[in-house]
């Protein structure tokens, strides 16, 4: 479960992972979406692996990634991600109230 | 065969045994009435179904192609959060809810669960076909 929380603790890998939902992906098109690198995709997609939270299938030369979470998973992913949106809209209203106040 | 799953449903089964003579033994022993050996036995199994449920979406596997994998797909998930919310649902109306109420709206929700599933497998398994066809 450790891994689990890892796994989607990080913003990029919740987003991989609603990608995921729409349907099996290959690790280019998943890459396509994120302006990183692919060794640091690389290391989002073993994170994922290692927590369970997606299958991987080799065809040929492409990667393809298929959605594994379960019901108790997807419901985490949710959460997380709702909180992560609160705290991070928060924040920007913060630093907009400070930027006001310091301008006068 | 994977033996994992196997083992595991073997350990719940056990449980399940386990926990319904305790609660006899305990009954006969009168620390507990009948009416609440029955009560945590149906929500035991409640629990065992909403387990089942939580690991439904888990079973996707490689399919012919990806239209047909992203139904499936559709179709585990929705079975899997219907049987897992029904599961909860039928444990708390069996620990909770009135005499007269627990049992036709447990069963009532366990029919749902169940009519939602079919009717998704069903949904799934015709527009499978429907595309295949069209593909040959």
């Amino acid at each position: 479960m450790n891994l689990v929380f890892r796994a989607l603790a990080d913003p990029t890998r919740r987003h991989v992972l609603e990608l995921l939902r729409k349907g099996p992906m290959s690790a280019g098109e998943l890459s396509d979406h994120f302006p990183v690198s692919k060794p640091t995709m690389s290391a989002h997609f073993a994170a994922l692996r290692e927590a369970n939270l997606v299958d991987v299938q080799k065809v040929g030369k492409t990667v393809l990634y298929r959605l594994k979470l379960s019901v108790l998973e997807e419901a985490l992913l949710g959460f997380v991600g709702t909180f992560q949106e609160r705290a991070a809209a928060k924040a920007a209203r913060n630093t907009k109230n400070e930027k006001e106040l310091s301008h006068g | 065969m994977d033996k994992k799953p196997l083992a595991t449903s073997i350990g719940v089964a056990v449980l399940l045994l386990a926990a319904a003579v305790l609660l006899k033994l305990a009954q006969h022993a009168d620390l507990i009435s009948a009416d609440t050996v029955t009560r945590a036995t149906q929500a035991a199994m409640g629990l065992m179904v909403a387990f089942y449920g939580n690991f439904i979406p888990k079973n996707l596997k490689p399919l012919r192609s990806f239209d047909s994998e992203r139904r499936v797909q559709k179709a585990l998930r929705i079975s899997g959060w219907s049987f897992t919310l029904a599961g909860l649902a039928y444990a708390l109306l069996s620990l909770f809810a009135p005499d007269s109420i627990a049992w036709p709206a447990s069963m009532a929700v366990m029919a749902a669960a169940v009519a939602i599933s079919l009717g998704c497998a069903v949904q799934c398994y015709a527009a499978c076909n429907a595309s295949r066809r069209t593909a040959e």
